[in-house]
């Protein structure tokens, strides 16, 4: 299946402006893209947005799709759902 | 004594309909009806008080003189259950920049001022000595605070409340700071703050050291089944909003890491917009000082305040109620300090003593740039090591300015007059606008924060009226996409062309939550602009709408830039100083010539035109008066 992910507001800037697409095996879960999000992206996400010993963002990042936050790991994907990364605040 | 029945049938629904007038050198009160038709058009906060103050107040009067008007205004959103409920303004001329002054604080003193019997508390005047006032249901009583003086916040209002035998009271009080009339002094409850624009002062120039209040009426509503049922859903959708999960999971604080990442965080006192150590300092804070989460007012849904300490060490400090973003950056990038526990206990102190941390942080790092540069004397530093980056100086200049000892008493006055004072110089280190110090997040992110500091009409400050840099930076419209703001995904933040005339429709949406009475983190979590239009219309029963609110919106914009230009402020002080728009001189952008702004003037042009405001003398043109019903 495909999945987009499309880094929000200053994330753009390691995504890309346009959603980068991601091909994943059908039962596929969030776990699964952002081991695939590494593999492509690692090298350049800064050290301070990533994780690489847990494979995971890091800090205030959260993980949305259809604008609702997505917190577990074991959440299923589906194909055509678009993935957006974005910090977690906007001001304070 | 008011009868609680006449409180809840006069007037409007979601309104008191009251406002409480206290004299206080004579110590006398007096109820006003406030017309519902004067309510509909202001709405309330910061835009109702504007008019009163434009109204009522002769223009050049000192700030700390009897003459000033103090007013504490709710909204009719101000109810613990309508989201961000929690707030009061306290509005007032500033005496650290004399112009128009507002400051909004959370907790529960707004929404329990309702169910006193009150929208709006009115003070004038000077009490002939220290006295604190209870308003307890429609009885207004005046004790002594004799006894209270010299005590912090936490002592007075805990005194407070034993004295009243209430540990519930809300509470507004000044600490030290204010008694001392510092310019940068903040009004306090309990830990949260209205701190900007030095409100504390006014309130010790007043011997007005406290207002408890205690309210137990309902505020009823024109359509309460409509009112629940659109609240509800409005918490539903919501709850899993991306920004309403990170701010009640991160905080504020939460920003660190990432404001330095994208060039939002004024480091070193404005030298650059970036640092490189925002997320070590939040990793420290992660581990070591954060405790909870809380909400700061009865019902908040949102809870992004943070319970925090220091648990051991030179700093420690016992858990309270801090470490916002803005408190925390003003102690740790303006003044290169690397030690957060020194920024957790000496934002700590500020609270404590009743100071703005925000203008105290960079009065410090204006400090240290004048001492860097030679312009303090031995003499004069007494022997303080008032050096970039030395953390142990943190608290102890807090105190000295809380107190006006030594040098603390110069920066008590703020940068733009410590300036003045010190001379040689000393003004191109002075970062304000209107003689408001700068806030924490750096319009060579997103260029709509530089028109927002440059025009907002209580200086340089970046939520009143809107934080530009939240659409600019490509996340938020706050529903405003169908008033007329473009798609923030499509924005380019170094853009300039274009910005000056979204800022004034943003300004118009985000500066709503002052004005009904409600937490503009709210609307980063997914509240917008007509769901308070939804939300009031419910209240009050009134026909009301999107475009009746931001109009509400614009007004109260206008109302206080009418105030400022009476007070002498024309468009030449909607500036913003060079440095800040200047290619930063270390961190990631300095070798980033775009993230410098490059035609200020530009964007303003298109901001005044958007505006309906005269390009020279920037004040609101009769056009644009007549349509808003303005004098």
């Amino acid at each position: 299946m495909n999945v987009k992910v499309k880094g929000i507001g200053d994330l753009r800037d390691y995504f890309g402006k346009e959603p980068q697409d991601f091909e994943l095996p059908e039962g596929a879960i969030l776990k699964d893209l952002l081991q695939n999000i590494e593999d492509r992206l690692g090298t350049n996400l800064p050290a301070y947005l990533w994780d690489f010993q847990r494979h995971l963002f890091r800090g205030p990042v959260v993980i949305a799709i259809n604008n609702k936050a997505v917190q577990k790991l074991d959440t299923p994907l589906k194909n055509g759902m678009v993935v957006c990364i974005l910090r977690a605040l906007a001001g304070g | 004594m008011i009868e609680r029945r006449k409180i809840m049938t006069d007037g409007i629904k979601g309104y008191a309909g009251f406002q409480l007038r206290i004299q206080l050198e004579r110590q006398e009160t007096r109820i006003e009806t406030v017309p519902p038709e004067i309510n509909r058009k202001f709405l309330g906060g910061a835009g109702y008080a504007a008019k009163l103050l434009y109204d009522e107040m002769a223009a050049g009067i000192d700030p700390l003189s009897p003459e000033n008007i103090l007013v504490l205004a709710t909204g009719p959103l101000s109810l613990n259950q309508a989201p961000g409920g929690g707030s009061i303004m306290v509005c007032f001329k500033s005496p650290l920049t004399g112009v128009w002054g507002q400051s909004r604080v959370g907790g529960n003193f707004g929404p329990d001022l309702k169910r006193a019997g009150f929208d709006y508390v009115v003070i004038e005047g000077r009490a002939a000595e220290p006295v604190y006032i209870l308003i307890d249901d429609g009885r207004v009583e005046f004790h002594s605070a004799q006894h209270l003086l010299g005590l912090t916040v936490t002592e007075k209002s805990a005194s407070i409340r034993e004295a009243l035998e209430d540990p519930r009271l809300s509470i507004l009080c000044i600490g030290p700071a204010g008694e001392n009339l510092v310019k940068i002094s903040a009004v306090m409850s309990d830990d949260r703050a209205a701190g900007r624009c030095g409100g504390g002062a006014v309130w010790g120039s007043k011997n007005l050291i406290a207002v408890a209040v205690r309210g137990t009426h309902k505020v009823e509503a024109a359509d309460p089944q409509r009112l629940k049922s659109i609240l509800q859903s409005a918490f539903g959708e919501i709850k899993d909003n991306p920004m309403f999960v990170g701010m009640k999971e991160f905080g504020t604080i939460g920003d660190l890491p990432g404001n330095d990442d994208s060039g939002d965080w004024p480091t070193r006192n404005w030298k650059s917009n970036s640092w490189g150590k925002g997320a070590e300092l939040f990793d420290h804070y992660q581990a070591k000082n954060f405790l909870k989460g809380f909400g700061c007012y009865r019902g908040c849904a949102l809870s992004c305040a943070r319970r925090v300490h220091v648990a051991e060490g030179e700093f420690k400090t016992p858990e309270h109620g801090g470490a916002e973003y803005e408190s925390i950056s003003c102690f740790t990038a303006y003044v290169l300090n690397e030690d957060m526990d020194a920024a957790i206990h000496s934002t700590y102190l500020c609270n404590e003593y009743g100071l703005d941390t925000i203008s105290c942080g960079a009065v410090i790092a204006f400090g240290m740039e004048c001492v860097e540069n030679g312009l303090f004397s031995a003499e004069e530093l007494q022997g303080l090591d008032l050096r970039w980056g030395n953390s142990k100086i943190l608290p102890v200049m807090v105190k000295k300015i809380a107190l006006r000892e030594g040098i603390g008493n110069v920066l008590a006055e703020g940068v733009r007059q410590a300036a003045r004072l010190i001379g040689c110089g000393a003004e191109k280190f002075a970062i304000h606008v209107k003689g408001l110090e700068g806030a924490a997040h750096d319009p060579r992110s997103g260029k709509a924060l530089g028109v927002t500091y440059a025009t907002a009409n209580r200086g340089m400050c970046h939520i009143q009226p809107l934080e530009g840099m939240a659409w600019d930076r490509g996340k938020l419209d706050w529903g405003l996409q169908k008033y007329g703001v473009p798609d923030p995904n499509t924005v380019e933040r170094w853009d300039e062309k274009g910005k000056g005339a979204v800022v004034q429709l943003l300004q118009n949406g985000l500066t709503l939550p002052d004005v009904i009475g409600t937490c503009k983190f709210y609307m980063y979590g997914g509240i917008t602009i007509d769901h308070w239009a939804s939300f009031i219309a419910a209240l009050t029963g009134w026909d009301f709408d999107g475009d009746e609110i931001l109009q509400a919106g614009e007004r109260a914009i206008n109302i206080q830039r009418l105030f400022n230009c009476r007070e002498g402020i024309t468009a030449k002080d909607d500036f913003l100083p060079e440095r800040v728009r200047a290619v930063p001189e270390s961190g990631k952008y300095a070798a980033e010539p775009d993230c410098a702004i490059r035609d200020l003037e530009g964007m303003l042009q298109e901001y005044y035109h958007a505006r309906g405001w005269d390009p020279v003398s920037g004040a609101p043109l009769p056009e644009k008066l007549a349509e808003l019903g303005l004098p």
